[in-house]
C-alpha cells in the first residue's frame, strides 16, 4: 500500500501543497489586464490536482531503488525518464483541458497560454515529479527508521528473553539436583573429587550468571562455559559421555551472544547421549571458511528415539536468535539423522 | 535378610545408595545395574525383595522396567524429578528419594521399606498403570531377550485371546496384555481401533477398499490387509 493514501492527514497534507503549487502557478499565469486570477486558476487548479495524483507513481521507482543501494546514474537516469513521460502527460492533460474550457466558454485564451508556455510547463512538470521522488524517499526514510527502531526493539526482547531462559536453564533444577547428588555421593567414596565437583559447579554457575547479562561475549567465554558444564556432566555419566573439539585458534576472539551454544550442547548431552546405555561422543567444531565462521554441535543419538517437539522450539530459538544477532548472512543447518543429529551455525 | 538390587545409569547415584546401604547390615545388595536390561537380567537370577530404582534411564525407564519384571518385587524410586512422585505412588511404590537425598530421609525410606517387606512379602504392581500416557515405545520379553519397539514402528496390532501380536516392520512381538488395555495407552490419534481384533497404525495406512457389501479392509503399505469393522471406519473417517 502505498504510504501517502494509507494515512488520511499525511494524504490531506500532500494535497494541500500541492494547491498552494497550483495557486502559485496561477499566479504565474496572470496576464494584466488579459488574464485575472479566477480563470488562471480554473485552468490551472485541475491539472495539477490530476498531477498530484500522477506524482504518486514516484513511490515505485523510488521504492525499486532504494538511494542507499542504488548508484547515481541509474538514480539519474531512472528519475530523469520518468519525470519527462509524467510531465509530458500532464502537459497533454493540460492541454486538453484547456481546449474544453474554450470550447465550452467560446475563447481562445486558455489553449494560447498552455501553448505559448508549454515549456515552462514542461519544466515545472519535471521539476515538481522531481520534488515529489524526493518526498517519496522522504516518506520511505521515516519508514524505514521506524522499522529499524522496531528490529532492534525486538533484539533487546529477544536478548532479554534470551537472558531469561538462561537464568532458567543455569537453575534447571534436574542438572543441580544430579550434580548435587554426584556430589553428596563423591563426598564418602572421593572427597577430592567432591571437592573438584564443588568447584566446577560453583565456576559453571558464575560463569553464566557473569556472561548470560553480556549483550556479546567471545567465543572462547562461551566455549569455557560449556566446559564446565560437560565436565560437570562427565562426572555423572563417566565413560559414557565423550568429547571431542577442534576450535580453530582464529575463531577464538569471534563474538557471538552469549549462551549461544550451551542448550545446544545441553540437549545433545539429554536428548542424545544420555539415551544411549552405551553413550556416545558429542562432538564441538569451530572453523573459519571462507568469510563465515561455521560451529558444529554433533552427537550420537538413539535411533528409536520419540520425536520430541522440545528440541524443536530450542532450535527455533537459536535461529532467531542468531537472525537477530547477524540478521540475514548468518544460517542455521540441522541434520537429524536416526543415529547423528547435527546442528551447524553459519556466522558471518 | 532382605536383598536389594540398585539400578541407576549414573555411577556416582549408584556408589552413595552402596554406602548408605552399608550402615543396614540387614540389608544385601545382591546387583548393581546401570541400565533397565541388566535389570531385568539381574531380577531374573536374583530375585531381590527390593529394588531401588532410577527413572531416567537410557532406552528402558524405570516405569518400564518394572513392567518388565517376572516377579513384583518392592520398589524405591530414586529421581531428580519430584514430577515423577505421583506416578511412583500409582505404581505402589514403597517410597521415593528424591536426589540428593539426606542420610536421615534414606533411613526413613529403608525403616518403611523393611517394615512392608516383613508385614507383606508379595504385593501387587499393576503394571499397565505406571507406563506414560500416550506410550512412547513397548517393551517385549522372549524368553531372555529383551524387545523395545518405538510405537512408531509399529504396522498394526492384533488381538489373540489374552494376550496381543504387535506387527513392526516385518516382525511379530507378543504381548501379555488385553487389546483394550493397549489401546488405552495408545496415542488415540495415531492408533485407531479399526476392528474388535485390530488397532492400526494410521502411518502405516496405505488405503482402505471395500470388500463386500457393508465391510471394508484397510490396505497398509506392506500390503496387509485389515478387516474394519463399521464402528472402526466410522473412526477412521473421522481421524482423516
Amino acid at each position: 500500500m502505498h504510504p501517502a493514501l494509507a494515512d488520511r492527514r499525511r494524504l490531506a497534507l500532500y494535497l494541500l501543497a500541492w494547491l498552494l503549487l497550483g495557486v502559485l502557478l496561477a499566479i504565474l499565469a496572470m496576464e494584466p489586464g488579459r488574464i485575472g486570477l479566477r480563470p488562471a486558476l480554473v485552468l490551472l487548479l485541475p491539472p495539477t490536482l490530476f498531477y498530484a495524483f500522477a506524482c504518486l507513481a514516484a513511490w515505485y521507482p523510488a521504492r525499486a531503488l532504494p538511494l542507499d543501494r542504488t548508484g547515481s546514474s541509474a538514480l539519474i537516469a531512472t528519475h530523469s525518464l520518468a519525470a519527462m513521460v509524467l510531465s509530458s502527460v500532464w502537459l497533454i492533460v493540460f492541454r486538453l483541458w484547456s481546449g474544453a474550457l474554450d470550447a465550452y466558454g467560446g475563447t481562445t485564451f486558455n489553449t494560447q497560454i498552455v501553448v505559448s508556455r508549454t515549456a515552462v510547463f514542461f519544466v515545472v512538470g519535471a521539476l515538481l515529479y522531481l520534488l515529489a521522488v524526493a518526498f517519496h524517499y522522504l516518506l520511505i526514510g521515516i519508514e524505514n527508521a521506524r522499522l529499524v527502531e522496531q528490529q532492534a526493539m525486538e533484539v533487546r526482547v529477544l536478548a532479554r528473553e534470551a537472558e531469561l531462559k538462561v537464568l532458567k536453564a543455569q537453575l534447571d533444577p534436574h542438572f543441580l539436583f544430579n550434580a548435587l547428588n554426584s556430589i553428596s555421593s563423591l563426598c564418602g567414596s572421593n572427597p577430592s573429587s567432591a571437592r573438584t565437583l564443588t568447584t566446577l559447579l560453583a565456576e559453571y554457575l558464575r560463569k553464566s550468571l557473569r556472561i548470560g547479562s553480556a549483550e556479546s561475549i567471545t567465543l572462547s567465554e562461551e566455549l569455557e562455559l560449556v566446559s564446565s558444564y560437560l565436565a560437570i556432566e562427565r562426572i555423572r555419566f563417566g565413560p559414557r559421555l565423550e568429547l571431542e573439539q577442534s576450535v580453530d585458534e582464529s575463531v577464538r576472539a569471534y563474538r557471538v551472544p552469549p549462551l549461544l551454544l550451551q542448550p545446544l550442547v545441553e540437549n545433545a548431552v539429554t536428548h542424545g547421549v544420555a539415551q544411549l546405555i552405551e553413550g556416545g561422543t558429542i562432538r564441538l567444531a569451530a572453523v573459519r571458511e571462507a568469510a563465515r565462521v561455521h560451529i558444529t554441535i554433533e552427537n550420537r543419538c538413539d535411533p528409536d528415539r520419540p520425536s520430541r517437539a522440545g528440541t524443536g522450539i530450542g532450535l527455533e530459538n537459536t535461529r532467531r536468535r542468531v537472525a537477530t544477532f547477524y540478521g540475514e548472512g548468518a544460517r542455521v543447518d540441522v541434520v537429524d539423522e536416526p543415529e547423528r543429529f547435527q546442528v551447524t551455525l553459519l556466522l558471518p | 535378610m532382605i536383598t536389594a538390587m540398585i539400578v541407576d545409569d549414573e555411577a556416582p547415584a549408584r556408589a552413595i545408595l552402596l554406602e548408605y546401604l552399608g550402615d543396614y547390615p540387614q540389608f544385601t545388595v545382591v546387583a548393581e545395574c546401570a541400565n533397565g536390561y541388566e535389570a531385568v537380567k539381574a531380577y531374573a537370577e536374583h530375585r531381590p525383595d527390593l529394588l531401588f530404582l532410577d527413572i531416567q534411564m537410557p532406552k528402558l525407564d524405570g516405569f518400564e522396567v518394572l513392567e518388565l519384571l517376572d516377579g513384583k518385587p518392592k520398589v524405591v524410586f530414586v529421581t531428580a524429578y519430584d514430577e515423577y512422585a505421583i506416578r511412583a505412588f500409582e505404581a505402589h511404590a514403597i517410597d521415593y528419594l528424591l536426589k540428593p537425598f539426606s542420610a536421615e530421609r534414606f533411613r526413613e525410606v529403608v525403616a518403611h521399606a523393611e517394615e512392608t517387606i516383613r508385614s507383606q512379602p508379595a504385593m501387587t504392581v499393576s503394571a499397565s498403570s505406571l507406563v506414560r500416557k500416550p506410550l512412547q515405545r513397548i517393551a517385549f520379553r522372549d524368553g531372555g531377550a529383551i524387545e523395545v519397539v518405538p510405537v512408531q514402528r509399529i504396522d498394526y496390532i492384533e488381538a489373540c485371546d489374552d494376550y496381543v501380536q504387535v506387527a513392526a516392520r516385518g516382525v511379530k512381538h507378543t504381548k501379555q496384555q488385553t487389546l483394550a488395555e493397549l489401546e488405552k495407552l495408545l496415542d488415540p490419534t495415531r492408533f485407531v481401533r479399526v476392528h474388535r481384533s485390530f488397532i492400526v497404525n494410521l502411518e502405516s495406512l496405505a488405503r482402505v477398499e471395500p470388500y463386500a457389501r457393508d465391510s471394508r479392509v484397510a490396505v497398509l503399505r506392506d500390503g496387509t490387509k485389515i478387516p474394519v469393522s463399521r464402528s472402526g471406519y466410522e473412526r477412521l473417517r473421522e481421524l482423516l
